[in-house]
């Protein structure tokens, strides 16, 4: 994050926009199959990494539409549909232009130069109209956001002091970044670019509020223009998914004891002719699980609402969770050691189970040695992913429309699967949070 | 008195003989299979060798019915798939024996019950692309009669949409299936096969999250209505009735045989690795059965014949 003065650092500024999206898409960009690698592979075959490049748009405040404000046009919706961004009280776009055909607008202009960064028109923020800063708010969430500024009057170097705050969709600030300039009166086009990023948390706000240093750093009115945004992009990987993504192959127990309950005892002991499977109870790894929490904070991401909440806070174990899903359709059941959550996302029903119970099972003989990370499970009605994390055994279902491979042929293509598990959160209810 | 000592001196010789002579049988045939193979151990080794007792007369010296028992071939081994139904048209399946919930109830509230082949058995509809069945009926009472058989890893209509990386090839069927007594739709209640919660509810599924072992059991081909409770996130008590067995394969689609395909899902290790999905649930289930049946001898016989077959219908293999 930054702010930005002069045309060069302009440059620098999107080059850095251009890096976060270099670096994002290095993230999410499939290298080639190999065998060591299949999990990356496959996570790139569940749909999960399919990035799209990350998005600008440029509002130059022209052409814009609305009930007068004074001498301008008050600024609110008119780019929500069409750039996913609104503005807040006393926002307004007024002429900026001197040198134009037009007298009315030179006499009615609050440029302090010849003409608009662009066009005619430039975005106006008025203190006493909307407070000291202006609010813009965006349905698609941003991950930059610059600007020319300047205030609509000074005096030859005088200095001003911009400080932009960015919010997460939680409305949390996240980011704050204050730079001050001195301003150019004579300059022959706006030198000043104000600019905010952030590889954290994407913004649903930013308040920009341009101050004069000489007056006890009291709030001015000011113009902006070319009002530039980069979108964050939508599917990136949560920090589980990442975590997953990360991984080489299979995950081994990194710790465990053979454990049988009491009434598994009592059965065990009254069989007749086979014994019973070996059951182990795994260490889990607490450490990564408060990294990917911590992460996740500065991400603002959480978990969709769900029921099951005694579930939850009894279970010794983190719970994966889908970040989004249909409102309500998040129910838990679960024990000390396992869980399991249905839920319905994108039309489609999924459910996530997690344990730390590894029963041992020795396969046939002619089974193929599987050395990758995710494996899967196809059956008549739903497919498997099966995955571990954090030392523990996840997986992940999606259930065929009408239960039936052949009523949804689609059922089996993975893609599905992938775009859920990029978005999945960690959670740890109150027996989780001893760190057993 | 000396009559009395004596009767008794006559049932301990014939004991005697009977030991010498009669023992268990090894190596039997399972009735109809035509083959040689070698069944399942029916006991352990200490229970092998003993012997079965003869009546014991009461005191007017008439014998008291002896309770039936299941023959000792009652069942293959786990693993030992029909010949050629496995992907790679062996007959090997997975062979690690270990019961992996033995504290599990039998799914079907009673017997007789048969988990054995639906494709390859008698009107099985076969595999797309190979294998075409046997031909015959569904309705065949072989198909509601002993041996069971495993049927974890066979072959499925389309194999590559099966994985399942504890079978040949890594593919296979991810359950068992069991027929009920009889080949009666929606007649055959399935039950919960331990206290637990419903975790899922399908077009034509019910599962349960067990309280105890955290496996989920999947139970497909369930006909509605359920009982009025069921829904995901309800208390299940082990033995609570869940749904019926039907021939859906859809929710709108009759197309398999009147059967409940059962799975044991769980975290698991195979090959040191931590997986989670499919267990292999034929030991459990053979040991389940033998908990059924022996607190319910009068449900080990196979129906004869097995049903009103005009009450039956034949799947409409796809």
């Amino acid at each position: 994050m930054g702010i930005f003065r002069t045309n060069k650092i302009v440059l620098g500024a999107l080059s850095a926009c251009a890096l976060v999206g270099a670096a994002l898409a290095q993230q999410t960009t499939a290298p080639p199959a190999q065998s060591t690698q299949p999990l990356k592979r496959d996570v790139l075959d569940l749909g999960a990494l399919r990035t799209a490049p990350p998005q600008t748009t440029t509002i130059d405040f022209e052409n814009v539409q609305g009930p007068q404000s004074g001498a301008g046009i008050e600024l609110s919706k008119q780019y929500e549909q069409s750039h996913g961004v609104s503005f807040g009280r006393g926002a307004s776009v007024h002429f900026c232009a001197r040198v134009f055909d037009d007298v009315a607008s030179v006499s009615q202009s609050l440029c302090p130069y010849p003409r608009a960064a662009s066009g005619r028109r430039a975005g106006v923020h008025g203190v006493r109209a909307g407070g000291p800063a202006m609010v813009m708010d965006f349905s698609r969430l941003v991950s930059s956001v610059s600007m020319r500024i300047n205030p609509t009057g000074g005096t030859l170097d005088e200095a001003f002091l911009v400080q932009l705050e960015g919010f997460d969709a939680n409305g949390v600030r996240v980011v704050t970044d204050r730079v001050q300039f001195n301003w150019s009166q004579d300059a022959f086009s706006w030198p000043t670019v104000a600019g905010l990023e952030t590889n954290a948390a994407p913004l649903s706000r930013v308040n920009v509020t341009l101050r004069r240093v000489a007056q006890n750093n009291q709030p001015v009115r000011f113009l902006i223009d070319d009002l530039t945004l980069q979108y964050a992009p939508e599917n990136t990987l949560s920090p589980v998914a990442e975590a997953i993504a990360e991984q080489r192959g299979p995950q081994r127990p990194i710790g465990a004891v053979i454990v049988q309950s009491t009434q598994v005892s009592d059965a065990q002991s009254q069989l007749r002719l086979y014994s019973a499977a070996t059951r182990k109870r795994v260490s889990v790894d607490w450490d990564a699980v408060d990294a990917a929490l911590a992460r996740q904070k500065d991400l603002g991401l959480a978990a969709a609402s769900y029921r099951g909440q005694k579930f939850v806070n009894a279970a010794e174990l983190p719970l994966l969770l889908p970040s989004k899903a249909d409102a309500g359709s998040i129910v838990i059941v679960g024990n000390r050691d396992s869980y399991n959550a249905t839920f319905k996302t994108g039309g489609l029903a999924y459910s996530l189970y997690g344990s730390r119970l590894l029963t041992v099972i020795d396969k046939n003989s002619g089974a193929p040695a599987n050395n990758e990370a995710i494996t899967f499970a196809g059956t008549e009605e739903a497919l498997t992913a099966s995955f571990s994390v954090y030392g523990v055994s996840y997986s992940l279902t999606r259930h065929c429309k009408d239960e039936s491979v052949t009523a949804d042929p689609a059922c089996h293509d993975r893609d599905a699967l992938g775009n859920v598990a990029a978005q999945m959160v960690v959670i740890v209810g109150e027996a989780g949070e001893r760190r057993p | 008195m000396t009559r009395v000592l004596f009767i008794i001196l006559l049932i301990v010789f014939a004991v005697l003989l009977f030991n010498k002579h009669v023992g268990l049988p090894d190596g039997l045939i399972p009735s109809g299979s035509g083959e040689t193979e070698t069944p399942a151990p029916a006991a352990p080794d200490d229970e092998e060798d003993a012997p079965s007792l003869p009546p014991a007369p009461d005191e007017e010296g008439t014998p008291v019915p002896q309770p039936p028992a299941l023959d000792p071939d009652w069942h293959f081994a786990p693993g030992d798939l029909l010949p050629g139904s496995s992907t790679t048209h062996g007959d090997d399946g997975v062979t690690d024996a270990s019961v992996v919930a033995p504290s599990m109830r039998f799914p079907f509230e009673t017997g007789p019950a048969f988990s054995n082949s639906q494709i390859f058995g008698q009107g099985g509809g076969g595999y797309a692309g190979g294998w075409a069945g046997p031909g015959g009926s569904e309705n065949d009472p072989a198909n509601f009669d002993y041996a069971w058989r495993d049927n974890f890893c066979e072959v499925r209509t389309n194999p590559a949409k099966h994985a399942n990386e504890l079978c040949d090839g890594g593919l296979g069927h991810n359950g068992q299936d069991i027929r009920p007594a009889t080949c009666e739709n929606a007649v055959h209640w399935i039950v919960a096969p331990e206290d637990g919660h419903i975790s899922w509810v399908g077009s034509i599924s019910v599962n349960v999250f067990g309280a105890e072992t955290g496996y989920i059991y999947k139970n497909l081909h369930v006909q509605k209505p359920l009982p009025d409770w069921v829904e995901v996130g309800a208390p299940v008590t082990k033995g609570q009735r869940i749904g019926r067995a039907s021939d859906l394969l859809s929710a709108s689609s009759r197309a398999t045989t009147v059967h409940l395909h059962y799975e044991i899902h769980g975290g698991a290790e195979i090959d040191g690795a931590m997986r989670s999905g499919p267990l292999p649930p034929y030991s459990s289930l053979v040991e389940a059965y033998m908990d059924l049946v022996d607190d319910n001898p009068d449900q080990i016989a196979p129906l004869s014949p097995p049903a009103d077959i005009t009450k039956c219908t034949q799947p409409q293999w796809p």
